[in-house]
């Protein structure tokens, strides 16, 4: 199921219009490595994948979308890494990690661009043939035990994490405008850069 | 303390969300882009037909798109439309008989960067009913709205058919600069789903003021170049981002005809015009 060329969603009642169903078919190969004893713990995982559609037109006129052939679904993501280690250093201390890396997700991007009534329109390429940039993020966290837990039926923890610690700005779409300068500029929305954060858990 | 604490938590969260990036961007395949159309004035059996063909460039391009010149343009496989100048891209030619069932094929042969390419494209007629013009004292509402004039174009939708309208309007220009009406760069394609069979009163939302020009065509379009251009609407304003509807590439009627290229960019219009050069007075 995916949108139609041009679809319009909003204010719209009839948005069933604005879809074509199909077929879809993903493959892939996923790989796991993990370490379950010792002071250092973890995993490293890595999906290999491809995830299509194939969304025909309702009559010989509608061309479907990619003209009928098969194409990247938005989901598709050829490459999937990740690797979390833990590091428990003493009754008080225990520390952990993740990095997590994954091909940009499917994205259209204009292959050209003409002046039709006066109007500059860019002309964009087939459906999902482009990809945003690789997504890769590393988190880091350190949670306090204090001693005094111990002989209790309950007890707390202090968090103490920073989510994407080299600031990375992963792309979460990419869209085109004119600049100051007239030009065209690609810009890049990007969400959650560096987040340092504090939780205290009390569990019981 | 709080404050700065407020202050940096807030930095971190909202700023340099957006950001200006390089990216290489592949060049599509170059191809046609033609601006077509055959309009018949209202009450005029004869009409004139424009085609502007241009080819498309490099998305990050700063140069002009070049015109495509020495093309054979031909309508109904009898009327050939001459290039107007040396190297103009642009072909007309007038007293084009309004045919019985009101059907025209446009047909494009020209060399692309080198190679051969033929587009063939069709629409049809439709009549417009009789239309009219009043201009309108509009008062500003509120401390910093100026009053002004607005045009209003009026007219009576025939209520047993669809019809599909096109708004082009020039910008305000004086009678000593009257170059200014030969552009219309402002269009609203208009449907009568709303209004079918009713007297339309259909206002242009600009302030004009005493003394400023303005030329106006009002025309009846088919269904086809409706679509075309609230598609073209879609792809200009809609929606960016997660959850929106990913962008595409805009085709109009001009199918190629061979394996060398694919459908050309632009529409091929056949319009009934209302046409009106008016200048504001009270």
């Amino acid at each position: 199921m995916d949108y139609i060329d041009g679809a319009d969603l909003e204010f719209n009642e009839n948005l069933e219009t604005e879809i074509l169903y199909g077929e879809g078919r993903a493959y892939g190969l996923e790989l796991m490595l993990e370490k379950k004893e010792g002071k250092v713990k973890g995993w490293i995982a890595y999906t290999l994948a491809k995830s299509e559609s194939l969304i025909p037109g309702m009559s010989d006129v509608d061309p479907g979308i990619n003209y009928g052939n098969w194409y990247n679904n938005p989901q598709d993501k050829t490459h999937d890494l990740s690797i979390v280690a833990f590091y428990k250093h003493n009754k008080k201390w225990s520390f952990s990690s993740s990095f997590v890396f994954a091909t940009g997700i499917p994205t259209n991007y204009p292959s050209s661009k003409y002046v039709y009534e006066g109007i500059t329109i860019p002309n964009y390429s087939n459906r999902n043939e482009a990809r945003l940039p690789n997504y890769h993020r590393l988190d880091f966290a350190a949670t306090l035990r204090p001693l005094k837990n111990e002989n209790r039926k309950w007890y707390t923890e202090w968090v103490f994490s920073i989510y994407n610690v080299y600031n990375r700005k992963n792309a979460s779409s990419l869209y085109f405008r004119e600049g100051d300068d007239g030009g065209t500029k690609a810009i890049q929305l990007s969400i959650f850069p560096i987040i340092p954060s504090v939780s205290y858990n009390f569990k019981f | 303390m709080n404050k700065s604490f407020i202050y940096i938590v807030s930095l971190v969260l909202f700023a340099s969300c957006e950001t200006v990036v390089d990216i290489d961007l592949e060049e599509g395949q170059k191809n046609l882009v033609s601006r077509s159309v055959l309009e018949f004035p209202l009450g005029d059996d004869y009409g004139v037909a424009t085609v502007e063909l241009s080819e498309t460039s490099a998305f990050f391009s700063d140069m002009d798109n070049p015109v495509v010149s020495g093309a054979h343009v031909v309508i109904n496989d009898i009327y050939v439309l001459l290039e107007q100048g040396e190297n103009s891209g642009i072909y007309t030619l007038d007293s084009i008989p309004l045919t019985e069932n009101g059907i025209y094929n446009l047909s494009i042969e020209a060399s692309i960067d080198g190679q051969e390419g033929a587009w063939k494209g069709s629409d049809y007629f439709t009549e417009i009913p009789p239309v009219d013009t009043y201009i309108s004292l509009e008062s500003g509402q509120g401390p910093y709205m100026k009053d002004g004039y607005i045009v209003n174009v009026t007219f009576t939708d025939p209520g047993d058919e669809v019809n599909f309208y096109l708004l082009e309007t020039s910008r305000p220009y004086t009678l000593d600069s009257i170059d200014g009406r030969s552009n219309y760069p402002n269009l609203r394609p208009y449907d009568d789903e709303f209004v079918n069979g009713n007297d339309v009163n259909f206002p242009i939302y600009k302030l004009y003021n005493i003394g400023d020009c303005v030329s106006i065509k009002f025309s009846s379009i088919s269904e086809p170049t409706f679509l075309f251009y609230e598609n073209l609407y879609q792809l200009l304003y809609q929606t960016i981002g997660i959850g929106a509807a990913p962008p595409f590439a805009l085709r109009g009627n001009l199918v190629s005809e061979n394996e060398n290229f694919e459908n050309a960019f632009g529409n091929f219009k056949v319009k009934n015009v209302f046409q009106r050069d008016l200048v504001i007075e009270e």
